[in-house]
């Protein structure tokens, strides 16, 4: 008891520095949405020794630079949502943050728990698989930059080690030749969590799609990006029947599991005709 | 432990708390304010919602120490020298409530709401308390209620015949 710590700390490398000294169970607090449900199971073991606390390091910035939208980790799907810098450049990702949870969820998650938490069914990180987004990872030394695709090694495991904090995500602007879709699927209209979501990004041009990100989650151990799509719908006019066999694509690549918001028999279908109806909505 | 302080309602109070300690464990259990309703502990039902300032938050899955030094306001300082505040009176006329216990979470979540859309839809509304709870399930008339505080508060009720607002009383 007498160990245990909060740190708050206000410089960033200070920040990598306390958590690089390790020595007991260490959590990192952003919004506090998904840590504080399981620390109020108040499980034997549970508390960490040192709770380090990110809300200082005024990570929460949303801004252009050149041609890459820069969003820091802490800030809120609610912030994320009602940006009118990402409303322009990354459509997609306002869209999705815009529908996580509820508005008090909104005005605390923040992006970088998102993503850190490698839930399946997490909303903003399918929307940045689609945007190609970079990650930023600070630590003592210095920064690092590699892609949100890269970052989560397996379900249980991200990229990060003792030490190490994201600072913020790097996405690409929009271009006019862009096109994008979400769709998130679940058992009412306001407040739930994702049975199945899909988010796409796309390139036309000459009136053939050039490029294709379709990305689908809570169909997977984490969300993915399909690696079989892109080669049904490249170099072809989007077309109905195309939106069916990359959707059937997708399917056959989702891998995902019963829970007690859908079976995986559910999953495996649904996911086909999300992905088929974000596509037919581009074409 | 540690020292929190923070101001609610307007007021300055110090507790000590733990590292995991919930805002609303600190509301209820050390300051005795107890309109904050202890639900499901996940943040789902909106039972226990508060504002962290000015913005909605569920005071169960807020950690006491995220929030040193912000100003939490609660149901109990909404209303002003004994008076009601609007949504108050109006979840009273309207009968937006039948046991209670989602109440101050509904009143909370529409004050923030009508702090940003101050002449919403009736779908707006809905969208807004999706993440509140009923289990009575009393959710027309406290849409009901919301929109016609929404009103009183842009000040039209007063301009408008008794007749009617007699009428949608019935």
């Amino acid at each position: 008891m007498l160990n245990q710590r909060f740190a708050s700390p206000t410089d960033l490398r200070e920040a990598c520095s306390i958590l690089g000294q390790g020595g007991g169970r260490t959590a990192i607090l952003a919004g506090g949405t998904d840590l504080m449900p399981r620390f109020n199971r108040r499980r034997p073991g549970g508390r960490p020794d040192l709770l380090l606390y990110l809300g200082g390091l005024h990570l929460d910035y949303i801004r252009v630079e050149g041609h890459t939208l820069v969003i820091g980790a802490c800030a809120t799907h609610e912030d994320i949502a009602d940006s009118s810098h990402v409303r322009e450049h990354a459509p997609l990702l306002a869209k999705a943050c815009s529908e996580i949870g509820s508005p008090a969820i909104r005005n605390a998650g923040t992006i970088g728990g998102n993503v850190c938490n490698r839930a399946s069914f997490a909303d903003g990180s399918t929307a940045l698989l689609a945007l190609d987004a970079s990650m930023v990872i600070a630590s003592e030394s210095g920064d690092r930059i590699m892609k949100v695709e890269d970052f989560v090694t397996n379900p249980f495991m991200t990229y990060l080690k003792p030490g190490m904090i994201v600072k913020e995500f790097h996405i690409p602007v929009m271009l006019p030749e862009h096109k994008w879709g979400w769709q998130k699927w679940g058992q009412r209209r306001g407040s739930f969590i994702s049975v199945t979501s899909v988010a796409a990004c796309i390139k036309i041009q000459d009136g053939a799609c050039s490029s294709a990100r379709i990305c689908a989650g809570a169909v997977a151990p984490t969300p993915f990006v399909s690696k079989t799509a892109p080669a049904i719908l490249e170099g072809r006019p989007l077309s109905e029947s195309l939106a069916e066999k990359a959707g059937v694509a997708v399917s056959e690549e989702a891998d995902p599991q019963d829970d007690t918001r859908a079976s995986a028999w559910y999953r495996k279908r649904i996911v086909a005709i999300l992905v088929k109806r974000t596509l037919i909505a581009l074409a | 432990m540690a020292l929190l302080e923070i101001k609610v309602n307007g007021a300055v109070h110090r507790a000590e708390v733990g590292l995991t300690t919930n805002l609303l464990e600190v509301l209820r259990e050390k300051l005795h304010i107890m309109s904050p309703k202890f639900g499901c502990e996940s943040g789902d039902c909106g039972a226990c919602s508060v504002l962290v300032n000015g913005k909605l938050r569920r005071s169960c899955i807020t950690n006491a120490l995220s929030v040193q030094g912000c100003e939490i306001t609660t149901l109990e300082g909404l209303s002003e020298d004994g008076d009601l505040h609007p949504l108050q009176k109006q979840f009273y006329e309207k009968y937006g409530f039948q046991c209670g216990f989602c109440t101050p979470g509904m009143i909370m979540s529409a004050k923030a709401f009508l702090d940003r859309n101050p002449n919403p839809t009736d779908d707006e509304v809905k969208e807004a308390l999706a993440g509140n709870l009923c289990r009575c399930t009393g959710y027309v008339t406290i849409v009901d209620a919301v929109l016609s505080a929404a009103k009183e508060l842009a000040g039209k009720l007063a301009g408008e015949p008794e007749g009617e607002l007699a009428g949608e009383r019935g």
